[in-house]
């Protein structure tokens, strides 16, 4: 978990994800319709796409790099069972992810309140994104960089951990300014639906990189991403919410319930070739 | 060239001996193979064959494209990472060699990719059927049309003043004077290439073409366009006319209809001479259509095959540049960060077109929307040497793929774009610390 | 401008800094060195004294923040410099997937070697480290000796005048080692100036005519060994003394029964 909150890469993924949760709302020119569509949508897909990446390409990288450097062989000398090892890095991955998936949500709650909210400021005119709304997402992306490399030059901690922290930290204190309870709750319930996908996605990707090299696992598991994907778009989630209708927690439930079979057999399969193979 | 040759060979390897080459063209060729099996089109011939060229070929192109870009970000990147890139560099060899070679390899593994979805493509779906070059109708140009709109409405300000002006035509003109003017004359020329024009039940339109001097007793071909924003179909009845060559079109089924032009008598000679296409409307209602867009004459050229190997080469000299840019990346930055600034970089690149295309005409009033916008159109004239050329579309449509146009792209994203780029990924290697 | 000199550092200093700029480790510090040409020179000095870095620094990987450093009279960086040298780094960095063959034929591209050419020359490198019949096996299934050996091979593909080794008996068997060293002595004989670091001791005696002991990135010995034999010794394990002892009393106690 510590060595994925260091890796750049999750700092990358993650603000590409705020920018297009804040900014594809924002953009007057996409308000087609109801003035919270587009931010609510733009939010899921940036949860959805941008988690199923990180989740992936950590995953992989994370096995890969222990295998590799052959640092697992010292975790295996001592008594952790190669489940466990794998079992414990997908856990690392979905914490990770976690942190992600909030920082990203509590940003597209914001963005999805400052759309209702610049609607009802214009009085049928054309709307625009509530100010204050906007100057958090970007202030839940620029803030915590600049604050980031002053406690790094100054206090000499890690830019990357940092940032990643205060990026959740700025995106969830947005949450609690003119906020409306029952949006969060809408947005929370049915946003909680992407994350088994996510976590089957990061067992998969961890599952593979135990057989195959870092190019060919992730290849293999974008292939079946590109295939799956099309059953979680971001669309029928952000119409299931759209109107005031609360998050249908059935549907999220059938979601968990359908993946945890699917994340114990990546999981099996992951371990059992990974006991089968010669170090 | 030997240090050039040295790293090409290397990249080769590394390529082939991680199975990453044949994996790659594993997975065209089957792409390639099942596409037709799983995509569903419209249950027409003529569909099924557009629909398989798009998918299986433009679908083996996608797949290269991502495949090589990763694979190029991570080649000068994972040798820095691995300290093996200070040994070259301790070498005698030009650092121009350690990036050039490694772009050449990547080119020469995704053409032989490309090369085996053409040939299996070319199998499926036969090479002798003709393509065609598309010519549109000779007209001012949108932009000298908006310049004529813009001076008319520029000479209707002394309206402003008058009490009695329209509140529209005041409307109109204030947001005219507040916008920049390279903004309006945008909007004007936007609105010149959507000028409809209507042709009344039993009139004649016509548009003059320039024709190619060996049109000749070639077969000529009328492709029009009966629809519009608002409705998907149009009902329409009349004949197409050049010259001596004629051809009727009655339909109400299709958006988008060809019309073959034969002659009804031998007059190849007098054929050059005439280059007005003319319709006359013989339908029962009045018919509207945008000529820029909805009118192209279409004049006989070679064979799908032929078209085939110059889309081929296009698509080669398109992946050039993306391995450059990757390699170059690669150079610049470590693995991750520059594989996803590859990723990131190719999709807003290959979305900023569409994004402007689907921009409705406002004047740009919001600031966050000229930011936004300005940023898209620099990305979107950044990537033009590559969006602009794929010739995937073209090629499924029956659209010759031009010879200039090919030999731009080779000479321009297959040659030029890798030099330059391979030159900035040198200067790269020397500058990146190297331990 | 040629000179006797194969190697000469002038006051060559070299602070690394972190990304904001800030000094972290001054690892050279107004370092004079020159190795004449034909000479076999060793640089010692304990793990941190500055080795890896001045010869990162004389083969122009890292430019240093003052002073000047020439080979052959020439900036390290210049390719009629990097045309006479060879480089042996501290560990092999092999391409895994290339056979000895095509490993020796890549670096030999990279010198502008010519085809006939190349083939000789890797025949005879391949007879020499006696790699001749691994030499068409993937270089990742070797063992580590046999891989210093292919990385030796690969220094000497372009027939240098001087040959830099960075620590090059790290990690080898005894056996090994002294095969590396009468290696280095067979290739002083035929007149290539070497220039290696360790910290070993030994491997300077067998070998070096001259020396420097280096540590915290000064000089703080330097001469001709058979001059110095036992004042050697003496600077050496000074330069290594600093080190604290290990406290295991403590740890020894909670593990005994």
């Amino acid at each position: 978990m510590l060595e994925l909150a260091c890796d750049a890469l999750a700092l990358l993924v993650t603000m590409a994800a705020l920018a297009l949760s804040t900014f594809a709302g924002a953009l007057h020119y996409h308000q087609f319709g109801e003035p919270a569509r587009m931010a609510r949508e733009a939010g899921l897909s940036a949860i959805m796409v941008g988690g199923v990446v990180l989740c992936v390409l950590s995953a992989v990288r994370t096995v890969r790099r222990e295998i590799e450097s052959q640092t697992v062989h010292m975790a295996l000398a001592h008594s952790l069972s190669r489940a466990s090892f794998l079992c414990a890095k997908v856990a690392g991955v979905v914490l990770a992810y976690l942190v992600f998936f909030a920082t990203v949500l509590a940003n597209s709650i914001v963005a999805v309140r400052g759309s209702v909210l610049g609607a009802e400021a214009a009085h049928g005119g054309v709307a625009r994104v509530w100010g204050p709304s906007l100057a958090v997402g970007v202030a839940s992306m620029l803030l915590p960089v600049v604050a980031a490399a002053v406690l790094n030059r100054f206090f000499r901690m890690r830019f990357v951990r940092c940032a990643n922290i205060l990026m959740l930290a700025v995106s969830l204190a947005g949450v609690f300014y003119r906020m409306d309870a029952s949006l969060v709750a809408g947005e929370v319930g049915i946003a909680l639906a992407l994350v088994p996908p996510a976590v089957f996605f990061a067992a998969l990707a961890a599952a593979l990189a135990v057989r195959f090299e870092a190019n060919a696992a992730a290849a293999i598991s974008f292939a079946v991403v590109a295939l799956a994907l099309p059953a979680f778009g971001a669309h029928y989630l952000a119409d299931a919410v759209s109107g005031g209708a609360g998050a249908p927690w059935a549907f999220v439930a059938a979601t968990y319930a359908a993946a945890a079979p699917l994340v114990a057999a990546a999981l099996v399969a992951g371990a059992r070739v990974f006991n089968s193979r010669e170090m | 060239m030997k240090a050039f040759l040295a790293v090409l060979l290397l990249e080769l390897r590394r390529l082939s001996r991680s199975r990453a080459a044949w994996i790659l063209a594993g997975a065209c060729a089957a792409w390639t193979l099942a596409v037709p099996a799983l995509a569903t089109s419209d249950g027409t011939v003529e569909g099924a064959r557009l629909l398989r060229i798009q998918l299986s070929l433009g679908g083996a192109f996608a797949i290269c494209c991502i495949a090589l870009a990763a694979s190029g970000a991570c080649s000068l990147s994972r040798e820095r990472e691995e300290r093996r890139l200070a040994l070259a560099r301790v070498r005698p060899a030009a650092r121009f060699s350690l990036a050039a070679g490694r772009v050449a390899a990547l080119v020469a593994v995704g053409a032989a990719a490309l090369a085996a979805s053409c040939a299996i493509l070319a199998a499926g779906v036969g090479v002798g059927r003709r393509c065609d070059h598309v010519l549109d109708p000779v007209m001012a140009s949108p932009a000298a049309e908006a310049e004529k709109m813009y001076a008319r409405y520029m000479a209707l300000l002394p309206k402003l003043d008058e009490p009695d002006a329209p509140p529209e035509l005041v409307d109109v003109l204030t947001a005219m004077t507040n916008a920049p003017k390279a903004t309006v004359m945008r909007m004007f020329a936007q609105k010149a290439m959507d000028r409809y024009e209507t042709v009344p039940t039993n009139s004649v339109a016509s548009w003059r073409f320039e024709l190619p001097p060996d049109a000749a007793g070639r077969p000529l071909a009328v492709r029009m366009r009966f629809a519009s924003d608002f409705n998907l179909r149009d009902e329409v009845r009349g004949v197409f006319s050049i010259g001596c060559r004629e051809g009727c079109v009655s339909n109400v089924t299709k958006s988008v209809v060809k019309v073959p032009l034969s002659s009804p008598r031998e007059a190849a000679d007098a054929e050059t001479e005439a280059t007005s296409l003319s319709f006359s409307n013989t339908g029962g209602g009045t018919l509207m259509l945008r000529p820029r867009k909805d009118v192209k004459l279409l004049v006989a050229a070679d064979s799908f095959g032929a078209n085939l190997v110059r889309a081929y080469l296009q698509m080669v000299a398109i992946l050039a540049a993306i391995c450059a840019f990757a390699v170059f990346l690669g150079a610049c930055l470590g693995r991750t960060v520059a594989v996803f600034a590859c990723f990131v970089m190719l999709f807003v690149g290959a979305v900023s077109s569409d994004v402007i295309v689907s921009y409705p005409d406002q004047l740009e009033t919001d600031r966050i929307d000229r930011v936004s916008l300005a940023i898209t159109r620099t990305v979107e004239l950044a990537a033009r040497p590559l969006s602009s050329l794929n010739p995937v579309s073209a090629l499924a449509s029956d659209e010759c793929v031009e010879p200039a146009q090919t030999a731009f792209a080779v000479a321009v994203d297959g040659v030029a774009i890798p030099i330059v780029l391979s030159l900035l990924a040198a200067i790269a290697v020397s500058k990146v610390r190297c331990v | 401008m040629e000179t006797e000199e194969a190697v000469s550092l002038s006051r060559v200093g070299k602070t690394f800094r972190d990304f904001w700029l800030r000094p972290t480790i001054k690892a050279v510090d107004g370092l004079d060195l020159s190795v004449a040409r034909g000479e076999v020179f060793g640089l010692l000095g304990p793990n941190g004294s500055g080795k890896s870095t001045t010869i990162k620094m004389i083969l122009g990987l890292i430019r240093p923040d003052s002073g000047a450093v020439r080979l052959f009279g020439q900036p390290p960086d210049s390719a009629s410099a990097r045309r006479r040298l060879g480089y042996l780094p501290e560990l092999s960095y092999l391409h895994p997937f290339m056979t000895a063959r095509e490993t020796l034929r890549y670096y030999a591209g990279l010198c502008g070697l010519d085809g006939r050419t190349a083939k000789e020359r890797i025949g005879e490198l391949l007879e020499m480290t006696r790699l001749a019949d691994a030499a068409d096996r993937p270089v990742g299934g070797y063992s580590k000796g046999m891989a210093r050996r292919v990385a030796l091979a690969s220094a000497l593909i372009g027939r240098p005048e001087l040959l830099i080794l960075d620590e090059p008996t790290s990690g080898l068997d005894p056996v090994s080692t002294d095969e590396v060293k009468t290696l280095v002595r067979t290739l002083a004989k035929g007149g290539m100036t070497i220039l290696m670091t360790s910290h070993l001791l030994a491997d300077a005696e067998d070998v070096c005519a001259r020396f420097m002991i280096l540590n915290h990135g000064r000089a703080v010995a330097s001469g001709k060994v058979a001059e110095m034999k036992g004042s050697l010794q003496q600077c050496f394990l000074a330069a290594v003394a600093e080190r604290r002892e290990f406290k295991v009393a403590p740890f020894l106690e909670a593990v005994s029964p």
